[in-house]
């Protein structure tokens, strides 16, 4: 069984650590951080 | 088609909520609470499952039930103190899979979409500076449900449970392993004969769950 791809994102304005799945880095690229709402970047991700 | 959002959150070493101030001074973990509202006088039961003694009763929990070393405790409460998982509730989305550790309350809340998402964890760290968004998962509709199980992590004891992450968190079931038996169980304070016999019973228990569905 293939594990779904894993994250972490650190947002790049308020420094908040957030495990996430592929399908919410898209969410984030499109709508930003969900607790400061600061515009996010690809750098934003490290693979798990 | 909009795809909905799993959002875990944790509320650190909070006062506001009696079960998670319990596990704190007791160095316990809560399995699971769940929460009932009397229509009739408004007031609030919750009900905990603890496994082992944690001094629930001398804190004023009333014991109801007791499965091995599992108790259920209960207490009453008005509705609308300063309970987090009424804030999150707020709206409109019930929290789930609540559990405390050591002073920490997690639990877990489903959004439709972003906007939501971010509405609710505005006001929510508004009320509570400390609350920590610890991980979020995107459904997936179009993946293939054909063959799902279900698992009840559940059965596992706390200790149980506690192997399987620790393991997994340090690389122990990944080739090649970026941990043995040995270093694993020096983190989790156990002998290595102790740690095998914990991740059996576990892994035991998964497989049963997995392939005897």
């Amino acid at each position: 069984m293939q594990p779904a791809q894993a994250y972490v994102f650190t947002c790049p304005d308020c420094q908040e650590e957030i495990r996430i799945d592929a399908g919410m880095r898209d969410s984030l690229l499109d709508s930003g951080c969900v607790v400061c709402g600061a515009a996010v970047t690809p750098t934003a991700f490290d693979r798990m | 088609m909009e795809t909905g959002i799993r959002a875990e959150l944790s509320f650190q070493d909070t006062n506001s909520c009696r079960v998670a101030k319990r596990t704190g001074e007791a160095g316990v973990g809560v399995e699971s609470v769940s929460r009932s509202v009397a229509p009739e006088t408004g007031r609030v039961t919750e009900e905990i499952a603890v496994e082992g003694n944690g001094g629930f009763e001398a804190a004023g929990f009333e014991r109801v039930f007791s499965y091995g070393e599992k108790s259920i405790y209960r207490f009453e409460r008005e509705y609308g103190e300063d309970c987090p998982c009424e804030t999150v509730e707020q709206f409109g989305s019930p929290v789930s899979d609540v559990h405390t550790e050591d002073g920490t309350l997690h639990l877990a809340v489903h959004v439709e979409d972003m906007d939501e998402l971010q509405t609710v964890v505005g006001r929510v760290r508004s009320r509570y500076p400390d609350v920590s968004v610890d991980r979020l998962v995107r459904s997936q509709p179009d993946g293939d449900t054909s063959d799902l199980v279900l698992v009840n992590r559940g059965e596992l004891t706390r200790r149980q449970r506690e192997v399987l992450e620790t393991a997994h968190a340090m690389g122990y079931f990944t080739h090649p392993k970026g941990a043995n038996a040995g270093e694993v169980a020096a983190q989790l304070g156990i002998t290595t004969s102790t740690f095998t016999e914990h991740l059996s019973a576990a892994q035991s228990k998964l497989l049963s769950a997995i392939l005897e569905s």
